[in-house]
């Protein structure tokens, strides 16, 4: 069964994820044959393949021709990664245009001494970032920031074996093994503010944790390792919008009692970049997925 | 262009007080601008931010939220919810950048049939100078 990958803009943190398989890497390329992959083999061009692997997010017109192509190539089309499963952390460029973009990168923060390229025969940036599924169907969605490899050889085994892709219904919360009690934050606090007490819930201690309206999947790693859980693996079963559904539960778990929480202009002004926190992966897959351009914003 | 243009603005209203309040406008027979779709809910902590966000984007020029008034709420504190993710909205709304003034807030009593045609008329106004919902043409 032959296996291609395509990378479209991104870090190349999921390629790196596949190969952290290590010797499970080796299971399973006794059962595929991967015939493209940029990142990890030389091969340039590719045949009709079975299964195809998107990586990385679309950000430029090169990267949709790249998808289509894999579309037309590709009897089961598979998304890894938060970029193209959702739009992923490039997908917050859609608070910003292309034209300030490009901009900001090339013309503002330039290095010392380093000259601006003339910018010929490079790929044009779309307008705006969209998740892979909004361009061509898909068959399967592996997500994560990278995925977990344990996670992507049990979906990928799923899909070589012929069968249909289940993710967790449940959330992160449900896997957490950290200590919960009654859900009432007094205070909104950034990570590294005030001592953090890692044997109990994360959020009802004021830092904001995506796991309650995140998808179960990848074994709480970032609450394992001491850190909240940023919302990588998308919005859970029946969510469309991951950050409304933060927006909601943060406002529901602020306690009607203390006086701080008490004030909501307060409880809204001490939740900084609400967007940046709230969509950090899944702002290009959400109902308002790209800034609007009002004069009187603000 | 801008002087025959009408909003549309999405009313949520709690079956309470809010509905109730326009029904009281209603039946007083109160003139007020129908600019307003209601959408009756049972409490306006029910309103979940994602309805506001997808109102928002279907093209609605402004979203108001209608409940009792604070201490009155039929469930307790139903409204004392709603006014954190009503603040925590308009936040994000202007991040993304929307006028916050779009999403408005505003407790209205069962008997209050003049404060909510007040509102009506108050909301349109300011939305006919905001100008069109802009967002939704550009939303892909």
């Amino acid at each position: 069964m032959k296996v291609v990958f395509e990378s479209l803009s991104g870090c190349a943190g999921c390629e790196i994820a596949v190969l952290d398989l290590h010797e499970g890497l080796l299971d399973l390329l006794k059962r595929v044959e991967l015939t493209y992959a940029p990142i990890i083999l030389d091969p340039r061009t590719f045949d009709r393949s079975e299964i195809g692997i998107i990586t990385g997010s679309v950000r430029t017109d090169e990267d949709v021709e790249k998808v289509k192509a894999l579309r037309e190539k590709c009897t089961t089309l598979v998304t890894l990664g938060s970029c193209s499963c959702f739009g992923g952390v490039p997908g917050l460029a859609n608070l910003f245009s292309p034209e300030s973009i490009v901009k900001q990168s090339h013309e503002v923060n330039v290095a010392p001494g380093s000259k601006i390229v003339e910018k010929k025969d490079i790929p044009r940036l779309e307008h705006w970032i969209v998740p892979v599924d909004d361009l061509v169907n898909i068959e399967a969605k592996i997500p994560g920031c990278p995925p977990p490899p344990k996670f992507i050889a049990e979906q990928l085994s799923t899909l070589l074996n012929g069968g249909s892709q289940r993710l967790s219904k449940k959330t992160v919360c449900d896997e957490c093994d950290l200590q919960k009690e009654i859900k009432r934050i007094d205070k909104i606090r950034r990570w590294g503010e005030g001592k953090t007490d890692f044997s109990k819930c994360l959020l009802e201690q004021g830092y904001i944790c995506l796991g309650i309206a995140t998808r179960a999947g990848c074994e709480s790693r970032c609450i394992k390792a001491g850190t909240p859980c940023r919302g990588c693996f998308g919005p859970a079963e029946k969510v469309k919008d991951a950050g409304a559904k933060l927006i909601s539960a943060i406002a529901s778990t602020a306690s009607l009692d203390s006086p701080e929480a008490m004030n909501p202009q307060q409880l809204a002004e001490s939740f900084i970049d609400v967007v940046g926190t709230a969509y950090r992966f899944t702002l290009a897959s959400s109902i308002i997925r790209k800034k609007a351009s009002e004069g009187a914003a603000n | 262009m801008k002087e025959d243009f009408e909003p549309r603005i999405l009313g949520f209203l709690c079956n309470w007080c809010g509905y109730a309040g326009a029904d009281m406008a209603g039946t007083s027979r109160i003139q007020y601008p129908a600019n307003v779709r209601i959408i009756r809910v049972m409490c306006s902590g029910r309103i979940d931010p994602s309805m506001i966000l997808t109102g928002l984007s279907m093209g609605a020029d402004g979203v108001l939220v209608v409940g009792c008034h604070l201490g009155d709420c039929h469930y307790v504190k139903g409204n004392y919810r709603t006014e954190r993710r009503v603040h925590l909205l308009k936040k994000m709304l202007g991040d993304m950048g929307f006028d916050p003034s779009r999403l408005r807030l505003e407790w209205v009593s069962a008997s209050e049939g003049e404060k909510f045609s007040q509102v009506i008329r108050d909301f349109a106004e300011k939305l006919k100078k905001i100008g069109p919902n802009s967002a939704v043409k550009e939303m892909p």
